[in-house]
Formats: C-alpha cells, sequence, structure tokens
C-alpha cells in the first residue's frame, strides 16, 4: 500500500486538469458543504472540538472559516471550534502525555505520532464520508497518508509540491545575472551564490546569496533526492544514510557556508526577523532559497514588495546528475487523537476543510494549495509571483519523492543539521558524518521501541 | 543528642507533650519531604533503569541507560566537557570577582550603597528580561558592543554565535549576576574585627598582609558558601543559555540541565533524563564533597570549632 | 561567624587609613579604588541602561552604526504597544494571582509553622532532623524534576498552576532556615511567660513571635517574591496553554514571534520595553526595600 516514491503518472493526473484549466474544473465542482443538519442530536449538547496546530499564520484563514455559516452548519450550530495556533510538537506530545490532549493536530510529526500509538485510523470515516472523495485528492498526497494499511489523518489545509530554487530577480539583476537562465547545478547556484553574496569593509556579511540549508533544503530528504538516493526505505524501514551520495550532498552544502563563514551565518540567522524558515529571503538579505510553492503566496502576504521579484525554477542537482528534474510532495493532515472527546467533531472540520470556500479562503489569506484536482483549476496561479513554475511544470518531474516518511524523520533531521555544522567548520569528514549519522538513527530506532 | 534515641522509654510527659506539638508544627515539612523530596527520588532511580515516553508503559532495561550515556551516547560527553567548563570557569571566577567587589566596597568609598545598589540589582532583574537584553547586546549584525567594534573599522566578535566564544559570553552573563555573592561577602567582611587590622598595622602589615591573613582567614567560611551553592547553581544552569544560545552553536552550549530539559520534555526520554539526573546528582555531591574536605586546610572557623 | 559580629564600632574607620602611611600613598589608593570600580559599575549598569533605553526607539534607531546611546526623539509609546501585541495584561494577572500571590502566602505560613517547631519548641530529636532540612537546600532541583513531573502529570495537574504553588504549602527549606535563624534569637522567656498565661503553641506563634519578627517575615516574603516572579523553568515545564503563561513566558514568547518577520516593526524596541516593565517591580520592590534585600541576602551566608 505505502509507496515511498510515486511515478509521475501519478502526479500527471494533476497537471493534466491544471493544464486543461476551466473547462474541466467545470465538470467536477468540488462538494459542497451539505445542506445542513443531516445530524438532528447535534442541536442538544453545547459541544467544543479542540484543534491545535503549528503554524500561525494559518491563524487569520481558521477564524475566517469558523465563522462560515456553512462550517457552523457542518459542525453543528451547538459545536465551537477550539482552534490553537503556533502549537509545536513538543506541547501536543506533553498534552497527549497528560491524557489531555486536543481533538486532533496538524502540522505535527504525524508518522512519529503515529509509531508512537495515540492516533486514531481515519480510514473508516473516510470511507462513510460523503464529502471527502480520496479519488479528488491527488494520488500521492493522498497515499502519503498512509502506513501500511491504515489512514494515520486526512490529509488537508495545504498538500502540495514541495521542491524549487526561489530566486530574488531583483537582486539576481542588481548582481549582473540573468533572472531568465538559473542555475539547475549545485556548480551554478555557487556562482550566483559567489555573486549574489554581499560582504562589507570588515568581511562582514550583509547579503548571502543562498542558505543551503534554509527551508527544504535542510532536510534529508532533499539532499538524497538530489544527489538521486534514497536515505529511508519506506517497505523494508531500512536507513541508508551512511552512502557516498549523501556525503557528496552534505560536503557541498558545506561549501557554501564555507565561502561565508559559518559564524556570519549563525549571526545572520540570530537577528531578529531572520532566525526562522524563508525569513532571510523576506528580509532581503539572502536572494535565493529552496522552497515548496507556498514560499510564492507567503511572501506575497508577508512582504509583497519583496514577492514581485519572485521568480521559481527547479532545485538543484549535481552536475552528473545535470537534467534531473527533482519534485517531492506529501501530506498536511488533521490527526485525530485516540484521547481527544470529540474524534467526530473534529473529523467534520477536517471533512469541511476539503469543500471550496475553506480552500479559496486558506489559498486567498494563507497562500496555500490542497491538491484537490477538482479545485486546482479553479486558483489563478498568478496570484502569486512564482507560483507558475510549479504548476506548469508538474509533469517535467523526473525524480519524485513523498517527503517525511520515516517515523523518525525529525530526529535523523536534527542529527543532520548538527552533524553538518560540524563538516562545515572542517572537525570532521562528511563520510564521518554520515556514518555517525546511520548510527544515531539505528540507536534512536532502537531507544523509541519501534 | 545522638544519644536521644536510646532514651525513648525515660520521656518525661513534657517531653512527650513537646516531641507531639514539634512533630505536628513540621509535619508540613515531614510530607513535603516524603513526597516531594524522597518519593521523587526514588522514583526516579526507578525510571532511570527504564525506557519511558509517557505514551507507552515504561519498558525495565537495567542499566543500559547509564552504559549507553557513558559509553555509546554522541552527545554525554560533550555535555559533561561543557557544563565542567562552565562551572570550572564562572564559579571561581564568579566567587573571585564578587569577593574583590566587595572587599573595593568595603574600604571608605563615596556613595556605597548606590554602587552596591548597582552591582546587586543584575541578580535580581528576572532572568529572562537580561537574557533579552544580553542576546540584544552580543549580536552579531546590530548588538551594541559589535556596532562599536564595527564603527571602528575592527572585525565584529561573533559572542553567541561561535563556538569557540559562546562558553565564554555566557560566563560573561553568570559573572554580572553576581550581585547576591557580593552583597553576602560584603556583609562578612563588615563582621571582620577592626581591631585585628590594627594589631597588624602595629606589625608593620601591608595591605597585601592584612588581605591575605585577615581578610582571607575570617571570611573563609562565607567563601566556602558561596563556592557551593555557586557550583550547585552553576551545574544546574539553564535559563540563560536556553534563551541565548539554545545549546549551540554546535552543542557548545548544551549544558546539563539544558540537555536534560531537552530529553524530558521535548523528546519524552523519561528513562534517559533520569539517569542524566542521577548522574548530576552524585558529580554535585562529590564536588560538594571534595570542596568541603579540602576545606579544612583553608576555612577558618575561629573559636567555634 | 555571627559571634563575631558586633565588636567593630570601638574605633572609627578612619584611623585605619591614617595608619596606613603618607597622604599621597592615600590619595594614590584612591585613585586606583575609583578607577576600577566606576568602569566596572558602569559595565554592571550598562546592560539595564540599554535595555531602557533601547525600549525607547524605534527601528531606525535600533538598527545604526554606531549604536546610538540617547536616543531622541524617544518613542515611550512603545510600552503600551509592546504591551498590547501580546495579552501582556492577562500575562501579568496570572504572574500576580496564579502564581507569586499563593507561593509566597503558602510558603510564608507554612514555613514559619515549620520554624516554629524547628526552633521553639524542643524535642528529641529536633536538631538531627533539622539537619535533612539543611540537607534538601542542597539537593539539586534537577534529580526531583522529571518525576515530580510524572507525578503531578499523573494527578492531572498539568497546565495548571497546582505544580509550581501546592509544593509551597509543604514549606520551603531555605526560608525555614532563614525564619529558623531569625525564632533562634528571640528570647525563650518570651514563650515561657505566655505558655505559663495558658497560651497555645499556635497561641503563642501567632500573637507573641510573629509581630517580632515582621521584618524577617518581609524578608522571606520578598525572596520568595523574586523567585515566583523570576521562574521560568517552572511554568516552561508545566504550563502549555499560552493564555495560562506568566509574564516569564510571555516575554520568550514574544522574542519568538518578534522573530516572526512582517508580523510587526519595532520588534526589538517593544521587547526591551516589555522586559523593562517585567522588571520593574522588582527593581522598585529594591528600592523601597533596600534594607530588607540586603539584610536578607547578607543573612543567607551566616551559617558558617
Amino acid at each position: 500500500m505505502t509507496r515511498k516514491t510515486i511515478s509521475r503518472r501519478d502526479f500527471l493526473r494533476t497537471s493534466g486538469l491544471v493544464a486543461g484549466g476551466a473547462a474541466l474544473a467545470a465538470c467536477a465542482a468540488p462538494a459542497a458543504a451539505p445542506a445542513s443538519g443531516g445530524d438532528d442530536s447535534a442541536a442538544a449538547e453545547p459541544q467544543t472540538i479542540s484543534w491545535w496546530y503549528a503554524w500561525g499564520n494559518l491563524d487569520p484563514a481558521v477564524e475566517s472559516i469558523s465563522q462560515l455559516d456553512s462550517f457552523k452548519a457542518h459542525i453543528g450550530e451547538n459545536t465551537t471550534l477550539d482552534y490553537r495556533g503556533s502549537t509545536n510538537n513538543e506541547a501536543v506530545l506533553t498534552a497527549l502525555a497528560a491524557g489531555d490532549p486536543p481533538d486532533g493536530g496538524s502540522n505535527m510529526d504525524y508518522p512519529g505520532l503515529w509509531a508512537r500509538g495515540v492516533c486514531l485510523a481515519v480510514n473508516d470515516m473516510v470511507d462513510s464520508s460523503e464529502i471527502i472523495d480520496p479519488n479528488e485528492v491527488v494520488d500521492a498526497v493522498w497515499q502519503g497518508g498512509f502506513y501500511g494499511a491504515d489512514l494515520i489523518g486526512v490529509p488537508s489545509i495545504e498538500s502540495f509540491l514541495w521542491y524549487g530554487l526561489n530566486y530574488n530577480a531583483q537582486h539576481v539583476e542588481e548582481a549582473g545575472l540573468d533572472p531568465d537562465n538559473p542555475p539547475l547545478t549545485w556548480d551554478g547556484v555557487m556562482e550566483w551564490h559567489k555573486e549574489l553574496s554581499q560582504f562589507d569593509d570588515g568581511g562582514n556579511v550583509l547579503r548571502i546569496g543562498l542558505d543551503p540549508i534554509d527551508a527544504m533544503a535542510g532536510e534529508p530528504d532533499f539532499i538524497a533526492t538530489s544527489y538521486g538516493h534514497t536515505w529511508w526505505n519506506d517497505e523494508e524501514q531500512t536507513f541508508h544514510l551512511d552512502h557516498e551520495l549523501m556525503a557528496q550532498g552534505i560536503e557541498t552544502q558545506a561549501e557554501f557556508f564555507r565561502f561565508i563563514g559559518p559564524d556570519n551565518f549563525a549571526g545572520l540567522r540570530s537577528v531578529e526577523g531572520q532566525g526562522t524558515w524563508g525569513a532571510a529571503f523576506n528580509a532581503e538579505v539572502q536572494s535565493m532559497i529552496i522552497e515548496g510553492y507556498w514560499h510564492a503566496g507567503e511572501t506575497t502576504i508577508q512582504k509583497p514588495e519583496v514577492a514581485v521579484h519572485n521568480r521559481a525554477t527547479w532545485a538543484p542537482v549535481p552536475a552528473f546528475r545535470e537534467g534531473a528534474k527533482i519534485m517531492a510532495t506529501g501530506p498536511h493532515m488533521v490527526q485525530i487523537y485516540r484521547d481527544g472527546k470529540n474524534p467526530d467533531g473534529i473529523f467534520k472540520v477536517a471533512e469541511f476543510l476539503h469543500t471550496e470556500e475553506p480552500l479559496n479562503i486558506i489559498f486567498n489569506e494563507v497562500g496555500w494549495i490542497m491538491g484537490i484536482q477538482s479545485w486546482l483549476p479553479t486558483i489563478d496561479v498568478d496570484t502569486f509571483p512564482g507560483l507558475r513554475f510549479y504548476i506548469d511544470n508538474i509533469d517535467q518531474v523526473t525524480d519524485w519523492i513523498v517527503g517525511r516518511r520515516s517515523p523518525i524523520h525529525w530526529f535523523v533531521n536534527t542529527q543532520l543539521w548538527d552533524l553538518r555544522e560540524q563538516v562545515y567548520r572542517d572537525l570532521i569528514t562528511p563520510s564521518e558524518a554520515v556514518a555517525e549519522l546511520q548510527k544515531r538513527a539505528l540507536d534512536e530506532w532502537e531507544a523509541q521501541g519501534l | 543528642m545522638a544519644a536521644s534515641t536510646q532514651r525513648v522509654s525515660r520521656y518525661t510527659p513534657q517531653e512527650w507533650r513537646n516531641l507531639r506539638l514539634g512533630l505536628l508544627f513540621v509535619s508540613p515539612w515531614a510530607l513535603g519531604f516524603l513526597l516531594f523530596t524522597i518519593y521523587p527520588l526514588l522514583s526516579s532511580l526507578y525510571y532511570s533503569l527504564t525506557r519511558y515516553d509517557l505514551l507507552r508503559p515504561p519498558v525495565f532495561l537495567g542499566a543500559k541507560n547509564y552504559l549507553t550515556l557513558f559509553f555509546d551516547d554522541p552527545h554525554f560527553w560533550n555535555v559533561m566537557y561543557n557544563t565542567i567548563y562552565y562551572v570550572g570557569v564562572s564559579v571561581p571566577f564568579g566567587v573571585g570577582a564578587a569577593f574583590l567587589i566587595a572587599n573595593i566596597l568595603n574600604s571608605r568609598i563615596v556613595a556605597r550603597s548606590f554602587f552596591r545598589s548597582v552591582i546587586y540589582i543584575p541578580s535580581i532583574v528576572p532572568a529572562v528580561a537580561s537574557a533579552m537584553v544580553w542576546q540584544f547586546l552580543m549580536n552579531v549584525q546590530y548588538g551594541a558592543i559589535n556596532g562599536v567594534l564595527r564603527y571602528f573599522g575592527l572585525p565584529i566578535i561573533p559572542f553567541l554565535s561561535n563556538p569557540g566564544w559562546a562558553k565564554p559570553s555566557l560566563i560573561l552573563v553568570a559573572i554580572w549576576a553576581q550581585g547576591a555573592a557580593v552583597v553576602i561577602f560584603l556583609a562578612a567582611l563588615q563582621d571582620v574585627p577592626r581591631s585585628l587590622y590594627e594589631a597588624a598595622t602595629v606589625d608593620g602589615a601591608n595591605i597585601w598582609h592584612k588581605f591575605r591573613n585577615v581578610t582571607i582567614p575570617l571570611t573563609s567560611p562565607i567563601i566556602l558558601f558561596n563556592l557551593i551553592m555557586g557550583l550547585i547553581v552553576a551545574f544546574q544552569e539553564f535559563t540563560v543559555p536556553w534563551l541565548l544560545t539554545e545549546g549551540g552553536p554546535m552543542n557548545s552550549t548544551e549544558f546539563y540541565l539544558v540537555h536534560l530539559y531537552r530529553n524530558a520534555f521535548e523528546y519524552l526520554r523519561m528513562g534517559k533524563a533520569s539517569a542524566l539526573a542521577w548522574i548530576l546528582f552524585l558529580i554535585i555531591v562529590v564536588f560538594s564533597l571534595v570542596i568541603f574536605k579540602t576545606s579544612a586546610r583553608w576555612v577558618y572557623y575561629g573559636g567555634e570549632k | 561567624m555571627t559571634t563575631i559580629a558586633s565588636e567593630s564600632g570601638t574605633r572609627p574607620v578612619t584611623d585605619y587609613r591614617r595608619d596606613t602611611g603618607h597622604r599621597w600613598q592615600t590619595v594614590l589608593l584612591e585613585i586606583i579604588k575609583y578607577s576600577v570600580l566606576i568602569p566596572l559599575t558602569a559595565s554592571f549598569a550598562f546592560p539595564l541602561y540599554w535595555m531602557i533605553s533601547s525600549a525607547l526607539k524605534v527601528d531606525s534607531q535600533v538598527y545604526t552604526v554606531p549604536p546610538i546611546l540617547l536616543p531622541f526623539p524617544i518613542h515611550p509609546v512603545n510600552f503600551i504597544e509592546g504591551w498590547q501585541i501580546l495579552p501582556f495584561t492577562r500575562y501579568a494577572v496570572n504572574s500576580v494571582v496564579f502564581y507569586t500571590v499563593p507561593a509566597v502566602a503558602f510558603t510564608v505560613l507554612s514555613s514559619t509553622i515549620v520554624a516554629y517547631g524547628f526552633s521553639r519548641i524542643r524535642w528529641p530529636g529536633r536538631d538531627t532532623i533539622f539537619w535533612l532540612v539543611v540537607m534538601t537546600m542542597m539537593l539539586p532541583w534537577a534529580v526531583t524534576m522529571v518525576p515530580l513531573f510524572i507525578t503531578f502529570k499523573w494527578l492531572g495537574w498539568l497546565d495548571t498552576y497546582r505544580p509550581l504553588v501546592v509544593p509551597a504549602l509543604f514549606s520551603h527549606p531555605y526560608i525555614v532556615f532563614l525564619l529558623r535563624q531569625f525564632f533562634m534569637t528571640l528570647p525563650e522567656e518570651l514563650s515561657d511567660a505566655a505558655r505559663i498565661d495558658g497560651a497555645s503553641e499556635f497561641g503563642i506563634l501567632f500573637r507573641i513571635i510573629l509581630p517580632l519578627t515582621k521584618p524577617a517575615l518581609a524578608v522571606v516574603a520578598l525572596f520568595r517574591f523574586l523567585w515566583a516572579w523570576n521562574d521560568y523553568l517552572g511554568p516552561l515545564i508545566y504550563l502549555r496553554d499560552e493564555n495560562r503563561y506568566p509574564l516569564a513566558l510571555g516575554i520568550e514568547q514574544l522574542s519568538t514571534r518578534a522573530n516572526d518577520v512582517g508580523n510587526f516593526s519595532n520588534g526589538i524596541p517593544y521587547l526591551m520595553a516589555v522586559s523593562t516593565l517585567v522588571a520593574l517591580p522588582i527593581i522598585i520592590t529594591f528600592f523601597f526595600a533596600q534594607r530588607t534585600f540586603i539584610e536578607g541576602i547578607s543573612l543567607t551566608g551566616m551559617k558558617g
């Protein structure tokens, strides 16, 4: 049932629809929310549905959604949605440990929580849903929600394409480079990196070309995919981190750091407003970033004056793989916790997110896209500069991956950050780093009793 | 006192009454001692022998947590090194600086209480607030210190972003908040009888001799006290490194309690965290005992004992 | 230590200085003294000065080379705007009503009773058991941190202030120690006379001893207030719901929020303004109760 990679064909189904545009959209309008009160008993007891998610920028959209009449009718007139953004995985873990979790959570470590046995499989709920149509969801996204035969959460909110090299065309032009001819290999990106980075007289960095581990590029999936490797075998549940291609990938990223200076990098990140995911690009102290499709929308909403210069192209691959076009996808979900008080309520929320109104609200207010095929053609891809790249080129992808599949993905991720820093500070070799990474992953696997 | 247990049967009614009353009065403490000290101590010993993530029942592992920490953990020895470095530098320097400042303040000084207040206040300001201002001050890009360096065209100091600088920077913050030790020393210095200095002067002693032969011996119990208290606090430093560097860069400020907190409350590794706690407990006991034992040579207890 | 405390007043301090030698030597010494003391004090004061002065700036005054020492114009509105970015009034109420006040009240009450039992009643084994109190003062809190968390989780107390204030009902060893020191200095005859008059021990404690030890109570209350107000790790471990945060966690939250680009400008000035406001009660209390502070902190060292 589970697949670690998806074929081109899987995704072509989406792209065909997008390319086909409005004509197809007319044929397959997304399910409208049911007229109201399918459930007569809903009027009786006042209920609460609690939903925690990690991303604060979703707040305004959720607020708008919770005010919709159709939403109120769907969850029941006497029911209120108690949502809380900026709630990280640790907060959910402790709430779960305390036996008092929310009803559902999103943007969390889904496989990790599933592996600890705290979530409900939602297969039956989805099967009996009148709104969710699995065939409507981009296949790779939907399949990404499965572990074995179990669907570990309801894919929703936003789930689309993850990799692209985004760049600030204004910076590129100022540096005398051609924004219409972006680099596609690491060597090319490195040349841009050197041209785009700026220093003051004291050798202190003012702007960097590419932070090679900002946003999506920091994760093990990205290095592996870029170098044509698979570090986690989903079917056999095995790790393949100690591999020459992983070492090469780390070394490539390390070169970007060495050019700027590791302390300069750390210092730049420690600046208020530049420390977090993607923020340095928005603050215009970084000219390139390897990011998902959401970068276009989020930047437009947060920093429109920067976003107008945004362009996107393929994420880089090494020279020996020139021509390879890599892309990842995977679901975000509403995961339902076993100890929550209102699993049916939170499922209704997840279900509602598959309807047109919330899809549009989330797209317009946050900049996110859910891979629902009948809805995709209805959006204006030029709303956000750079978004078109992702939509138009889906059928060009040569290497697909469904990301973040390992139950200890986030552990491996933190260890990779740790070891990579030792590499770019020249304390260990890349080969030593990947050997150690493999060892730590195996130890953690055992330590978690998996 | 030691003999009292053998006289149980010979208590007078008055003594019985007092025993009952005394126990009644100290019972809140006794109950708290059992609930919040003894029970947690023993249960953490048990948890340290298990794998426990709060979500699934504990699994008994024997000494595995300890063995893994000592022989097969990528972070433990680095954390230990960081912590010993931090304690080994910040405590002697902190206590030493506090002692010297107190000595200056103890001499004839205009506006002594003003100086004392200024030096004391940093130690009572909420650590979160001081962490915020230090993070700002030490920032590579726009911190005040680097701003001045930049202005003069000098290379900046990567206080919190370089693994070599991060520990000394945090030690600097710790020493800045040493005001309480200064006040304690000052009080002790003011208790040193003037007559002793006068006698020393009559014997022709200079300032250094007086400092060495009068001041230090007479305040040595307080030096010992500040050393031990400083040690206990420094071994468990959490708030400032957690907020300033979160253990980085490159784990160079991953101090013991930061690591323990991370394991317990981020990764829910309660078993490993308990093992870490017990190791720390034993280390602190050993360090304190060593200081106590060696203190016999340099601590002067007057005529009392 | 305490025994040698009171003999110093016999001769004026100046004698000692005059004895050390010639006038110019004294002058030189004075110069050295102040040239160490003044820069030292200035560097102790600078971070707090920088906190307050940066609180009065706007972004364009923050990111300058060289840094601006005296901002002009100043922007005191930061104190209001920064406070309103997050519900700091609610955090302040949480800090005071749910944490500081009960923690201080519970600790002082319970510790007073316990300290009385350890000082004003003679019962066999008392001083031996008191050693246990002294030993728990030195117990690293890290050792009990994890099992206490597990216990409080089991009690269903996570995400409440109960783990932080309920233990205060069982006295605090450090405060018991301090209060005992005070109680011991009162003459035994006070209690004896009251006992002859038929007063109960609780009556003696509340009617006779406590009125005489008000300054001591002020000292311990002040310290407990300080610990609760400044506590960061405790709330960090036990509280998850932002609505229940105390100020310490609120500040951290603000600093995280200031890190999200596009949220608001003047992040640093707001952060400094709120930090100043949170530190202010402590600093004001210090200036009003300076003697109590200094006496209290001095006493802690008197156990040699």
